[in-house]
């Protein structure tokens, strides 16, 4: 009797047997099924990492333009007749002209150079106005522009130029950016400050 | 993670149904845990399943997320390039209305913005040239700086790439109203400027007293793959006078006007570029360290050209000895604090240069005037023998001008003419008339009458210099107590005084000339509460008040009294009777047949001299006084008196209420007076020493933005 109970106990946990073999094959779908996202997920994840590196990408090119920019307008500043009469950036011991002056100043743009002033006047309006575009008053901040270090992240000032080099009294330069194919990614029109000081 | 939660839940249902169903027994509790695995192997599909979806959302989220990064840097990237358009389309800006042609621009004003092309008003007079020494302004009309005015249009920024555009969004003219604490306050055309009330705000700038702002907002669009960004930049910037053609420095026409104008550090002294006729010659004031004076009122004073006279000359010092002028000059002349009248909104009144120039002023043509130098003005100048050649003549008398006649031992007299000398076989007591001085007149006697001709002591008139006879000839206080016209009679060549010969004036004609020339010589006009006519249809008429020790008033009368300068048709003249004053519009009318409708009918060869505007003169050579009252009638006249004040009262029905040149030391405007004054100098200036070019220097100015806040 108790065998008997034994048995038809033991037959019926038997009878329940099959389902742990339908459990394994069950496993073996549910890896599957997981094996696909995980595919679906990495191609997803590459993906992504390629958005977040572009994003990354186009942060930076943007952050190096706009630093140069940045830098640019700083020479704009900068740019002065002081000493040199057709335009210089002066540095070290001749910054702020010589005299302590700031590009806060009025005076800091005009040529200061005693004794030799009105020389140094007429060259600056020369230069204001001249028609040869190596002579002209922007030739030297474009100089320094191009002497800035290069922009970095993917992108170079491809052209650092005189709007209109033909016409002596447009004192804009333009400053494009590209990227390494080519593209355009910025254009600047910048004057410097001393401009405003020519005749 | 949900569903996992679901199922424990589950087994915690699972493990209450074994605890109250079923004995606890070891082998029951082993087969029990083997059940309650069971269920849990069963659920590993869903959960897979689950977790591949949770992956699959989580992937879409982040690339979502990254997506919408990568986006928003695009954007970004975008925007920052609107952004510098904006900025640039502002350096483009500054450096466009920089440019030489538009710098006037700079100060047009509010009301002006859609004027900026159009209205030659706002060309910079810089720009001009000098042509035979005369300067001659350029007023081409501008057009680079049209895609800079305000309005609804986006325009390129780099020509031919309509990918960054920008829009001039706002344009607004604004000043430092210092009078109201450092208000920055917009200003038009015609504000008058507070911190310089005689001024507005566009003129102080234009004779480099005043530094202006203005303000410019644009914005840059960037169109890229159908996407738009648009970005905002306002600038403000400083407009700074300067000299033409030089940088910012110390030099502004105003003066002490504005407390320290020094706007840079050109040291350059005079500015190179100036207007050299017309403004400034028709008033000059402080000929004897005097100034002017007045009520705060409207000053409409336009010159013949039709431009508003703002500046006036005053005197800052002899060049050389050989100057009439003998004073010291005005410190407030020389400091350019001098002014007139109070600005209004198209009348800005008139501020004083100083400008350093000897005045040799004509002598009465009867002969020179006591104390006024021993020049040849004027009358009989010297008997010599012979007669010589007109060459001759002309050699001897370098300095003879019209009027001068030389007597000769042979009977024969040369009169100095416009022309040039001119010989006369006689002088007789003949009966001079306006009609017998004619091109073939031989007899002198004809062409000039003289008071009592032939009696003493008046012939001393023909045979000695003025200066040797001041006694004799009648200086008398004219007194007049009813309406009086002063005239030439044309029968007798006399002037007279409502029919009555007067015994102060000698006649002079030119037997070439529309006009004879009448001086008369007077201590002063007493003219009451009357009306005194001065007819000019026959002779240009000087009034010489040579008193020099006379210091009351010459003319002027009292409060009803006008003076009208007359002038008739002389077809059917009746002596005495003209009443057609004269307007400003005939006042210019030259004695020059080409002049067409501006052309004097009694003129048949062009003589400067009897241009209409130089048939009225009135010198006064001592320290007295006129007043003239132009509010019920025009008065018309040309005063020079060096040593005198002249007081206008103005405002009234008279339009104007003066017209003519006032030359003198103090000069005194009062009422809303209008004023016309000729733009030239007058004919006696090319034999006399006059003021020289007024030299008004010509500014611009320049948009300046120093680093802290630079729009470049």
């Amino acid at each position: 009797m108790l065998r008997a109970s034994r048995q038809r106990r033991e037959a019926g946990f038997r009878a329940v047997r099959p389902e742990a073999g339908f459990s394994l094959v069950e496993a073996l779908v549910a890896a599957v099924v997981l094996a696909v996202a995980l595919l679906g997920s990495s191609g997803a994840l590459q993906g992504v990492s390629g958005l977040v590196q572009r994003s990354a990408d186009q942060n930076a090119s943007g952050l190096a333009i706009d630093n140069d920019i940045s830098e640019i307008k700083r020479l704009a500043s900068l740019y002065t007749a002081c000493l040199v009469p057709t335009g210089s950036i002066p540095t070290g011991a001749d910054a702020g002209c010589g005299q302590g002056l700031s590009p806060d100043q009025a005076a800091y743009f005009f040529p200061v150079n005693p004794g030799v002033a009105e020389a140094n006047i007429t060259a600056f309006f020369a230069a204001c106005n001249a028609a040869s575009a190596a002579s002209h008053i922007t030739q030297g901040f474009i100089t320094a522009i191009n002497a800035l270090p290069a922009v970095g992240a993917g992108v170079s000032r491809t052209s650092v130029a005189r709007e209109v080099p033909t016409d002596p009294k447009n004192h804009n330069v333009t400053v494009r950016y590209a990227t390494a194919d080519g593209s355009i990614q910025r254009v600047i029109k910048v004057a410097p400050v001393l401009s405003a000081w020519c005749n | 993670m949900i569903a996992v939660r679901v199922q424990s839940n589950r087994v915690q249902s699972n493990k209450v149904k074994l605890s109250t169903e079923m004995p606890v027994r070891p082998h029951l509790l082993r087969t029990a845990r083997r059940r309650r695995r069971q269920p849990v192997n069963a659920f590993a599909l869903p959960v897979a399943v689950v977790a591949a979806l949770a992956l699959l959302i989580a992937m879409a989220a982040l690339g979502t997320r990254s997506s919408q990064g990568f986006l928003a840097s695009v954007f970004q990237g975008v925007n920052r390039e609107a952004r510098d358009v904006a900025e640039s389309a502002i350096t483009d800006f500054a450096v466009t209305l920089n440019r030489e042609e538009n710098r006037w621009l700079l100060v047009a004003g509010n009301d002006q913005l859609d004027q900026w092309s159009t209205n030659t008003t706002h060309r910079n007079l810089c720009t001009g040239t000098f042509v035979n020494s005369k300067y001659q302004a350029n007023t081409a009309i501008a057009t680079s700086a049209d895609r800079f005015r305000r309005s609804a249009s986006w325009q390129n920024l780099i020509s031919g790439d309509s990918s960054r555009q920008f829009l001039v969004e706002d344009v607004t003219y604004r000043y430092e109203d210092r009078t109201a604490g450092s208000e920055r306050t917009a200003y038009n055309f015609n504000t008058t400027n507070a911190n310089i009330p005689t001024h507005t705000v566009r003129n102080a700038a234009l004779q480099g007293g005043t530094r202006t702002l203005l303000r410019v907002t644009i914005q840059g669009r960037v169109q890229r793959s159908g996407q738009t960004s648009q970005a905002r930049v306002t600038r403000e910037f400083e407009v700074v006078p300067k000299c033409c053609k030089r940088s910012f420095g110390r030099h502004s026409g105003l003066g002490g006007a504005e407390s320290d104008p020094a706007w840079g550090t050109d040291p350059v002294l005079e500015c190179p570029l100036f207007l050299d006729d017309g403004i400034g010659r028709g008033i000059i004031g402080s000929l004897d360290g005097g100034g002017p004076s007045g009520s705060n009122n409207t000053l409409d004073i336009v010159d013949e050209s039709g431009n508003l006279v703002t500046r006036a000359l005053c005197w800052g010092g002899n060049l050389t000895g050989g100057s009439d002028l003998n004073g010291t000059p005005s410190t407030n002349c020389l400091n350019g604090t001098q002014a007139l009248g109070k600005a209004s909104k198209s009348k800005p009144g008139v501020t004083f240069v100083p400008e350093p120039f000897d005045l040799v002023l004509p002598r009465p043509h009867f002969g020179d005037a006591p104390g006024a130098g021993s020049g040849f003005d004027g009358g009989w100048i010297a008997r010599q023998s012979g007669v010589q050649s007109a060459a001759e003549v002309a050699s001897t008398y370098p300095g003879a001008t019209f009027g001068n006649w030389v007597t000769t031992n042979a009977g024969k007299v040369w009169l100095k003419t416009f022309a040039g000398w001119r010989l006369f076989e006689t002088k007789l007591a003949s009966a001079p008339s306006f009609a017998s001085c004619g091109s073939g007149t031989t007899d002198l006697g004809f062409c000039r009458s003289e008071p009592f001709m032939g009696s003493a002591p008046y012939p001393k008139a023909e045979s000695e210099p003025f200066g040797q006879w001041p006694t004799a000839f009648p200086q008398p206080t004219l007194t007049i107590t009813a309406d009086t016209s002063i005239y030439l009679d044309p029968a007798t060549l006399t002037m007279k005084r409502n029919g009555t010969t007067m015994t102060n004036c000698i006649v002079t004609r030119d037997p070439g000339a529309p006009y004879a020339v009448a001086d008369c010589r007077f201590r002063d006009i007493a003219s009451g509460n009357q009306t005194l006519r001065i007819d000019t249809t026959y002779a240009m008429i000087n009034f010489h008040f040579d008193n020099t020790s006379y210091t009351g008033q010459y003319m002027g009368g009292n409060g009803n009294t006008t003076i009208r300068r007359v002038h008739c048709s002389r077809s059917g003249y009746v002596g005495g009777s003209c009443n057609d004053v004269v307007t400003w519009s005939e006042f210019q009318q030259k004695c020059n047949p080409a002049a067409g409708s501006a052309a004097d009918p009694n003129c048949t060869t062009r003589n400067d001299a009897y241009d209409h505007s130089e048939l009225f003169n009135v010198y006064g050579h001592g320290a007295g006084s006129f007043s003239l009252r132009g509010t019920a009638s025009t008065v018309g006249m040309n005063i020079y008196a060096p040593w005198a004040s002249v007081e206008l009262k103005g405002g009234g029905n008279a339009d104007p209420n003066f017209m003519g040149r006032m030359w003198s030391n103090n000069i005194y405007i009062n009422g809303n007076s209008k004023v016309r004054t000729p733009v030239t100098n007058p004919s006696f200036c090319s034999n006399h020493r006059c003021p020289p070019p007024a030299k008004i220097p010509l500014y611009d100015m320049i948009a300046r933005s120093f680093s802290h806040a630079s729009g470049f």
